[in-house]
């Protein structure tokens, strides 16, 4: 399983993940389709499916445009708003593409259907990954938008909380500022990036400290 | 915290991603994730993990407020562009 980080939109990522056995591509939350399609065309891969983890613009825009680009393609969420959706998934269901395995977690708390993705490989070594759109960030959270707090709380506790702690945490939104807001420095820090976009990259590899991790490839910004 | 912060900061510099984290280390300085651990409780004066996650919200949103410069009503600012505000004026 490989893992291509895009980022697009100043401060949001899109994931490319790559079944290298079947040479079969997902992609997660589509913001920019033209962008998307230029990688999935160098690393020679097809793209058959796109999970959107909520109806938001900055995740679903690209839906439409890359439907009509690619015919047969499925567009899968939780969410009727989802533009371009092709079937609408439930908590807990199961998919596969080749060797990798994805489940379906609702995750309501920002939107009310809002879904992350928990995937993971047979017989390979990668930790497996969570895309968690809006739900879950580096060190924060989406803002809640259309749920109640307590299903916020069992979203992020009890179905994202309790994966696997070596669960590869791949967010849409790094919303680091939220990391900054706990220690002093980190406000002095934030402040002095007022008006910037929030801490992101808009190119660079990302690189695994240790081995056996997904490979993950570098896009240039 | 303070080392994830470097962390990122130089990330920020070298002008790579700030992802991915593992579930370990969310579970170690998110604060939405450990709403009910004791800090985090004292912090926001509450006990219920639900009320403990309303108080983390507005305190995060209050602080993105003082962080984010105020912004001209971009509506505003494009009356004006327009002049659709002297019109106003003349009447």
């Amino acid at each position: 399983m490989k893992v291509k980080v895009i980022p697009v939109l100043e401060d949001n990522y899109m994931y490319l993940v790559i079944e290298e056995h079947t040479r079969e591509a997902l992609a997660v939350d589509v913001a920019v389709p033209k962008r998307l399609l230029e990688i999935v065309g160098r690393e020679g891969v097809s793209l058959t499916t796109v999970l959107t983890t909520h109806h938001h613009w900055d995740h679903a825009r690209g839906n439409a445009e890359l439907a009509r680009l690619l015919p047969g393609l499925e567009v899968l969420g939780a969410d009727e708003r989802i533009c371009a959706l092709t079937r609408r998934l439930v908590h807990g269901e199961e998919l596969q593409f080749g060797a990798i395995h994805v489940r379906c977690l609702l995750t309501p708390g920002h939107t009310s259907g809002h879904m992350s993705y928990f995937l993971w490989e047979d017989k390979c070594p990668d930790p497996p990954a969570v895309f968690s759109g809006d739900a879950l960030s580096v060190a924060g959270c989406g803002s809640r938008l259309e749920s109640t707090a307590q299903l916020m709380y069992q979203s992020l506790v009890e179905t994202l909380g309790t994966l696997p702690a070596e669960t590869v945490s791949s967010p849409t939104l790094p919303h680091l500022r939220g990391l900054a807001s706990h220690t002093t420095e980190g406000v002095l820090w934030a402040r002095a990036h007022r008006g910037q976009p929030r801490v992101c990259a808009k190119s660079g590899a990302l690189q695994r400290p240790r081995e056996g991790q997904a490979v993950v490839g570098q896009e240039e910004g | 915290m303070k080392a994830k912060l470097l962390w990122a900061k130089k990330r920020d510099e070298d002008d790579v991603p700030t992802v991915p984290s593992t579930l370990g280390e969310e579970r170690l300085y998110n604060p939405f994730l450990r709403v009910a651990e004791e800090p985090v409780r004292k912090f926001t004066g509450k006990v219920a993990p639900a009320e403990v996650l309303q108080v983390l919200c507005r305190e995060r949103l209050s602080f993105e407020r003082a962080a984010e410069p105020l912004q001209p009503q971009a509506r505003a600012l494009l009356a004006l562009q327009w002049g659709l505000l002297s019109a106003t004026r003349q009447k």
